[in-house]
């Protein structure tokens, strides 16, 4: 019942700008009725159906002559286009697209351009065959039909879609002075394209790029919706440059303002999408790439036990009897070939000590012996490789920090490192741990170029890394910096007293 | 030494790599009094195969494990070979001095371990000392093993042992060899064999070593000795 109702509302949206008397010239309940049988499943299709059957009866009741032989047709061609777009649709792009994927929007395309060309052509051909439309007119009446339906669909079905995928993460995205401001943007300079006579109609181009860039689908596909709904109103009402147009031109140009403001909007935010998801990738996969170095150093460390330690034991059992058969075959243990065997059993037994000694190092935590110390190790090791001196200070014992709380530090001062190396070119940068008042301060201090903590730094991922272990631990972290003044980063964590 | 045919010691040997097998296979077939009856890839194909030893009247005495194997450990191969053959000794081969590993691996019975970075001669001792019943633990590991059976008085198990087989747990506790057990109190070494094993099974433990400690500490010898 809500489908229907909600499907003969976008109809009477629709009718507000009639091509001619059952044609409109925008037809929002295709898109409604795709989203929602793709969203909901096919099953919901009697909704559709009840929604497109009180449409019609309301067009028989206003006109008693209109043939019913062509309402039918058109109603079946209808039906078509919303089972196969929502199809299509789950076919093309697979279920719970949000439209943040340029190939969830070409397929989209695809889905709708195919339904609705279903849709027009029976609707054309129940048009012509019960004479309401003449047969001269046949391929502007399709065109009309086709544009109103897929320039309806861009509209609804990925404002649908975007929303669906999380309304409240699109909300709260929305939620703010930046999206109000973008939202009166873009519904001001709709008003303003829209209602003088001047063709300025591109002036509402910013603001869905403002849009489309900062606030994603959602965003976008609202954006889409309020400029269309402003375009179809005030044209509807005679005001605007398309008002002045005759009605089939009018018709034209707002379907084609709708497809080229939506189909630009949609594929920017799917592009931003995009490149913001690669970008959490990779700020996801700089912060678990010291685990997974770590990870590495034991699986070499299993491996190098598993088959060299193995093969050593087997070497020293195969010398021994070979030395033990030397003697009892009335060998010499002091002749040539005694003395190389002595030579194997002596290389075996000091291969297999370095072996041990080896794999240990392998298996060892990076901050086994306290963050100090590990940081100061890792220092040493960047020092080696370029001009920057890095002193590292901190207390001498061992602090008592949770083993979790210690790795992210002696992480989150890595990263700060390899900031100070790759960006700041700095001379010194001196590192300083502190045991204070229940909690435990880490300082990377560099004197280099600086830079404007405040403004997006994309390509810096080690700041978002940085922030992320420091929520982890729950611990504060500030950076200090200004352009030509250095950069200090500063990490507070609560201590605890127990290391586990 | 001049060994006879039945002061040969019959071992199993168990370890996964195929590479240490062939070692062990070469190194213990060389020794004289030490003769390689078999040998498994794993828990599983060990006791197929102690199966149909049994079934020829050959078992093993000793059997070399690995304990780290996969699906099933070496403890676990142990701890399931010790419940269905008591009278067969198993010396536990293990890569690391791995406290944890070697303590469950002589709870679950096995009576004496070798390192996999000891040299080839220790391997042979380790195999006859096991054979011989002998006790061969360093103190710290002897602690643990200590500690970890029940606490004393709780019990009355030693009711259940009757004098002879006191005696042979007394011989047990102070480190002696079934052989020399069997001499000191005129029976044969089969006798000898058959009362460690009624021992082990009276006193709920699975292998000598937890036996001998088990009368150490409630008072059935002089703690003056020390295990070796």
């Amino acid at each position: 019942m809500l489908l229907a109702a909600a499907y003969y509302g976008a109809a009477k949206l629709g009718q507000a700008l009639r091509y001619t008397a059952s044609v409109s010239a925008i037809w929002p309940p295709a898109g409604l009725g795709i989203a929602a049988l793709y969203l909901w499943g096919i099953r919901w299709w009697p909704g559709v159906l009840l929604g497109e059957i009180v449409v019609n009866g309301e067009l028989l009741l206003d006109d008693s002559t209109f043939p019913i032989g062509s309402l039918l047709g058109q109603q079946t061609g209808n039906m078509a286009e919303i089972i196969v777009g929502a199809l299509l649709l789950r076919r093309l792009i697979g279920p719970n697209a949000g439209m943040d994927r340029i190939e969830q929007v070409g397929g989209m395309l695809v889905a709708l351009g195919v339904a609705t060309a279903i849709s027009a052509t029976a609707g054309t051909i129940s048009m012509v065959a019960g004479g309401v439309v003449d047969e001269s007119g046949t391929a502007e009446f399709w065109r009309t039909w086709w544009l109103a339906d897929t320039s309806g669909g861009l509209v609804v079905l990925p404002l649908m879609l975007a929303w669906a995928q999380n309304p409240v993460g699109a909300w709260r995205r929305i939620r703010t002075w930046e999206g109000a401001a973008m939202i009166g943007g873009v519904t001001a300079l709709s008003f303003l394209a829209f209602s003088t006579e001047e063709p300025i109609r591109y002036t509402v181009f910013p603001a869905l790029i403002w849009a489309a860039f900062r606030f994603g689908p959602p965003g976008a596909t609202l954006s889409i919706a309020i400029t269309a709904g402003v375009a179809i109103g005030e044209t509807a009402n005679d005001v605007g440059p398309f008002a002045e147009q005759p009605i089939d031109h009018r018709t034209l140009s707002t379907q084609l303002y709708i497809w080229v403001a939506a189909l630009t909007t949609l594929f920017l935010s799917g592009v931003v999408s995009e490149r913001e998801r690669a970008s959490r990738e990779l700020a996801e996969a700089r912060r678990t790439e010291g685990a997974r170095a770590e990870e590495e150093r034991r699986r070499i460390a299993r491996d190098l036990h598993d088959s060299v330690s193995q093969a050593l034991f087997s070497t020293v059992l195969h010398t021994r009897t070979a030395q033990k058969a030397l003697v009892q075959e009335g060998g010499s243990p002091s002749g040539r070939v005694g003395r190389s065997l002595g030579a194997i059993a002596n290389l075996t037994r000091s291969v297999q000590s370095e072996m041990r000694a080896l794999i240990f190092e392998l298996r060892r935590d990076p901050v086994h012996d306290g963050l100090v110390a590990a940081l100061a190790r890792h220092a040493s090791g960047l020092r080696a490789s370029d001009g920057l001196t890095i002193d590292v200070r901190g207390p001498g014992p061992r602090l008592a920090l949770p083993q979790l709380v210690e790795s992210q530090l002696f992480a989150i001062g890595r990263e700060a490192l390899a900031n100070v190396q790759k960006h700041a070119g700095a001379s010194a940068a001196h590192v300083r741990v502190e045991a204070q008042q229940g909690q435990v301060v880490v300082e990377v201090r560099d004197n280099g170029r600086g830079f404007n903590p405040a403004a997006g730094h994309p390509g810096h991922f080690g700041l978002d890394s940085m922030r992320s272990r420091t929520a982890e631990i729950g611990g504060r972290i500030t950076i200090t910096s200004a352009p030509g003044s250095g950069t200090l980063v500063r990490v507070c964590v609560p201590a605890g007293t127990d290391r586990n | 030494m001049e060994p006879t045919r039945d002061e040969t010691i019959r071992v199993l040997v168990v370890d996964d790599h195929e590479v240490v097998r062939r070692g062990l296979l070469a190194f213990l077939d060389g020794e004289a009094d030490i003769d390689v009856v078999g040998e498994a890839r794993g828990g599983a194909q060990a006791l197929d195969l102690l199966a149909s030893m049994e079934s020829e009247g050959r078992r093993p005495d000793v059997i070399v494990m690995d304990l780290q194997m996969a699906p099933v450990d070496g403890i676990e191969s142990t701890r399931q070979v010790r419940a269905l053959y008591n009278d067969v000794e198993v010396v536990a081969l293990t890569s690391f001095a791995d406290e944890e590993r070697v303590h469950a691996a002589l709870q679950a019975g096995a009576s004496g371990y070798v390192l996999k970075d000891s040299d080839a001669d220790d391997v042979a001792a380790a195999v006859r000392a096991a054979h011989r019943g002998q006790l061969q633990l360093d103190a710290a590991v002897a602690r643990r093993l200590m500690s970890s059976l029940h606490k004393p008085g709780d019990d009355d198990r030693i009711s259940e042992l009757t004098s002879r087989e006191l005696d042979v747990l007394r011989l047990v506790a102070a480190g002696e060899p079934n052989k020399q057990i069997a001499t000191e109190l005129a029976i044969s070494e089969r006798t000898a064999r058959t009362h460690v094993s009624r021992i082990l099974r009276k006193l709920h433990v699975s292998s000598r070593t937890q036996a001998a400690m088990w009368a150490v500490r409630e008072g059935l010898v002089d703690v003056e000795h020390e295990p070796h």
